[in-house]
């Protein structure tokens, strides 16, 4: 490790693989119905290469190409064949069928000025229709290129010129390699720039500290456009020369099995989901869905991009052990796109819970109460790499047998069991330790705090990215990538989240920076707040506050003040019923998370600070004591449909 | 969910929808937007793969957007379920 990502690029090693094991399958598809389709380094080496010339011959390298993600063989494809042809891949969301969803991609679109946009056959016709209108910023239209599967080779809507020959560009360690849009935000897209050697820098920490080879197999619906889909689950095996395994996001949320099955039909050894998606196996698959899983093979079941829930581990555990499931293959992490991915990784010597004090943790210090070592009372496989060179430490570091008969039981009482005095205990996932990246946790002068404070994460390394893209994130970048600390080293990346270290290992405790992490993405409260005024004219210009409703992490509430329109009375109940059912529906929309609650109150009753800020912690605190001044809810309309609907029940 | 074919379309998709918000099916209101009632995307997906598996019928993701209260959507499975083999 170290010289490599020096001298190659992914693109190098994804060739070396076409090379020496071409037959092996670089990309299995599993589609909703429909047989499995394979592609292996050879054939992605050589449609890459095609796609690669007819790229190169109309665009210049280090133009920008919209790929639109499908879960499908041609989105690898457009990505290799942009890093051949010396194009910056920006891996996106189809534009889709809504209005905000359109808005967000041209936004990004327009952020990097792209000159080409990349597409799956199946999407192409909407996409054409999309594309049509837009113009680059010197007025050029932007050139729609449809990746056709059939015949290995592209066809392009602005004047194709067929290129035989093969297009051998080679970049640079220090070239783009890609841009990721991190958020879900319309109004300020932020394109993460990551290089070629940030991300074989990422691939030699995730690939060591995982204990990852050619032969595992990669399975995940995550889209390819997430960071966690594109960079952990597609570009760490194409690195490997491993198997990568795409399930469409739309086929496991409409039924969760899927993934499991399609993870047991290919035998997959390492996955990666959100804390939700583990959830929605536990509480989505059926007891007749269990008998045709096989979950024995799975060595990672890793998980990150949104806080990690100790019970959610639990119920997956107890849910799926029974079909070969290990408890040990939780994998929770922590990175972020400005880090390419993850910073830090699973350790299974080490505690992956710890019940922490919860008077010590509101005054900043992480005072450990328990530490669970693991979830499963079924034995780690012992041929697992990953685990040899950690056997010595680990006995002497853990206070018992890691995997003890009754670990799996005690696990699941244990939120009552061992505190044993007074003290409030509350459960928290430890997020592994660094691999890559020299991480520290800060305090607000840049100070490093001592073990068990709490800290603002801050990171550098050579997987940790520049900034973010062009000029309109340049100050993004300056706040973000470009912190000094206070003995002088920098630049840092500050990362917005609050953690503390125990036993080596990053416990991630809040955030400062205001973001919402849910259903795997990043949103913004402000944007939130600022697009839910202007629904209604009787909250235009009002402060609202969008927050994580207490005790449902991943749902959200809106509290927005409102002035009903003056001598509407009458009607004044459907006014009202009418604000609160719009923005709830444009919250869960954009959001894809449910939404719990939207509550109208008076002008002035939204907390603020003296310079305006708007409190959400404690408008938060404010809702669920009752303490606002309500005008309507959208639980309250439910209530008013109860009493309507139930005259006409018989 | 694997039940037989409900008599009614209306009450087996307020029944879904009021389990995916944690309230009684009566106090769904069958002519508002599910997005309004609170389900977001994750949800509404959710909702459709549990509706397909009810009725053993595919339905496009589009569905919903076509046919966003749960009045329409259950007028859109009957005129699915109706004609055996034609999905949406």
């Amino acid at each position: 490790m170290g010289a490599r990502p020096d001298h190659l690029t992914l693109l190098d090693l994804v060739r070396g693989h076409a090379r020496d094991r071409g037959d092996h399958a670089a990309v299995v598809v599993v589609p909703e119905a429909g047989e499995r389709r394979t592609l292996t380094y050879a054939e992605l080496d050589a449609r890459a290469a095609a796609l690669a010339a007819d790229l190169a011959a109309r665009h210049e390298p280090g133009d920008r190409a919209l790929v639109l993600y499908s879960a499908t063989e041609s989105f690898v494809v457009a990505l290799v064949g942009c890093f051949a042809a010396g194009l910056v891949p920006v891996p996106s969301p189809l534009p889709g069928g809504q209005a905000y969803q359109r808005e967000r991609v041209r936004g990004m679109l327009a952020d990097c000025d792209a000159a080409a946009v990349l597409v799956d056959p199946t999407a192409a016709a909407e996409t054409q229709d999309w594309a049509r209108p837009l113009r680059r910023a010197d007025g050029r239209p932007v050139a729609v290129t449809v990746l056709d599967a059939a015949t290995a080779t592209a066809t392009s809507t602005v004047d194709a010129v067929t290129a035989p020959t093969r297009h051998d560009h080679r970049p640079a360690p220090q070239d783009v390699a890609f841009l990721q849009y991190t958020s879900g935000s319309t109004s300020r897209p932020k394109g993460v720039v990551v290089t070629h050697a940030n991300v074989l820098h990422h691939h030699e920490a995730f690939t060591t500290a995982l204990g990852l080879t050619p032969d595992d197999v990669f399975c995940s619906w995550l889209p390819g456009y997430h960071d966690f889909g594109l960079v952990g689950m597609l570009l760490v095996p194409l690195g490997l020369g491993a198997t990568a395994v795409m399930v469409s996001s739309t086929s496991f949320l409409k039924r969760p099995v899927r993934w499991l099955s399609a993870m047991t039909q290919t035998r997959a050894t390492v996955t990666a989901s959100p804390n939700f998606g583990y959830d929605q196996c536990s509480r989505r698959v059926r007891d007749d869905q269990l008998a045709d899983l096989d979950l024995s093979r799975l060595r990672w079941a890793l998980n990150g991009a949104e806080p990690v829930d100790a019970a959610v581990l639990e119920a997956f555990t107890r849910r799926f052990e029974p079909v070969g499931f290990r408890g040990s293959a939780h994998g929770p992490g922590y990175g972020l796109a400005e880090a390419t991915l993850t910073a830090t990784y699973p350790d299974r010597s080490r505690p992956l819970v710890v019940t922490v004090d919860e008077a010590a943790l509101r005054d900043g210090r992480l005072v450990v109460l328990d530490e669970e070592s693991g979830l499963s009372a079924v034995p780690d496989e012992p041929v697992v790499p990953v685990a040899a060179p950690d056997a010595g430490p680990r006995d002497d570091r853990d206070a018992g047998p890691r995997h003890a008969p009754d670990t799996g039981p005690q696990a699941a009482d244990s939120g009552a069991a061992p505190i044993g005095t007074a003290r409030t205990g509350t459960r928290l996932v430890c997020c592994g330790v660094p691999h890559g990246v020299e991480l520290r946790l800060v305090d607000e002068r840049g100070e490093t705090v001592p073990d068990g404070t709490v800290g603002e994460v801050w990171l550098r390394g050579g997987a940790v990215a520049s900034g973010y893209w062009g000029a309109s994130g340049a100050e993004a970048t300056a706040e973000t990538f470009g912190a000094t600390a206070a003995d002088g080293t920098g630049p840092w990346l500050r990362t917005g989240d609050l953690g503390a270290l125990h036993d080596g290992q990053l416990v991630v405790t809040g955030r400062i920076k205001e973001l919402l992490l849910v259903a795997g993405r990043n949103l913004y409260p402000y944007d939130l707040e600022r697009e839910l005024r202007a629904l209604h004219a009787g909250a235009e210009g009002r402060p609202g506050a969008v927050f994580e409703a207490e005790g449902l992490p991943g749902a959200l509430c809106a509290v927005q003040e409102f002035r009903p329109t003056p001598g509407a009375h009458e009607s004044g109940g459907d006014e009202l019923d009418d604000a609160v059912r719009r923005m709830a529906s444009h919250l869960a929309s954009v959001s894809g998370a449910a939404v719990h609650d939207v509550v109208l109150v008076r002008p002035g009753q939204v907390p603020r600070t003296t310079s305006g800020k708007i409190q959400r912690g404690r408008a938060r605190d404010l809702l669920g004591r009752g303490d606002l001044a309500e005008l309507h809810s959208l639980r309250a309309s439910r209530g008013r449909a109860r009493t309507d609907h139930a005259g006409t029940r018989p | 969910m694997t039940s037989p074919r409900p008599d009614s379309f209306d009450d087996l998709v307020l029944r879904h929808v009021a389990a995916a918000l944690g309230v009684e099916p009566g106090a769904v209101d069958p002519a508002a937007d599910l997005t309004g009632l609170g389900l977001g995307s994750v949800q509404v997906l959710a909702l459709l793969g549990d509706l397909e598996d009810a009725l053993g019928v595919d339905l496009d993701p589009e569905a919903v957007a076509d046919n966003p209260t749960p009045r329409a959507l259950a007028e859109h499975l009957r005129s699915v379920v109706d004609v055996p083999g034609t999905a949406a």
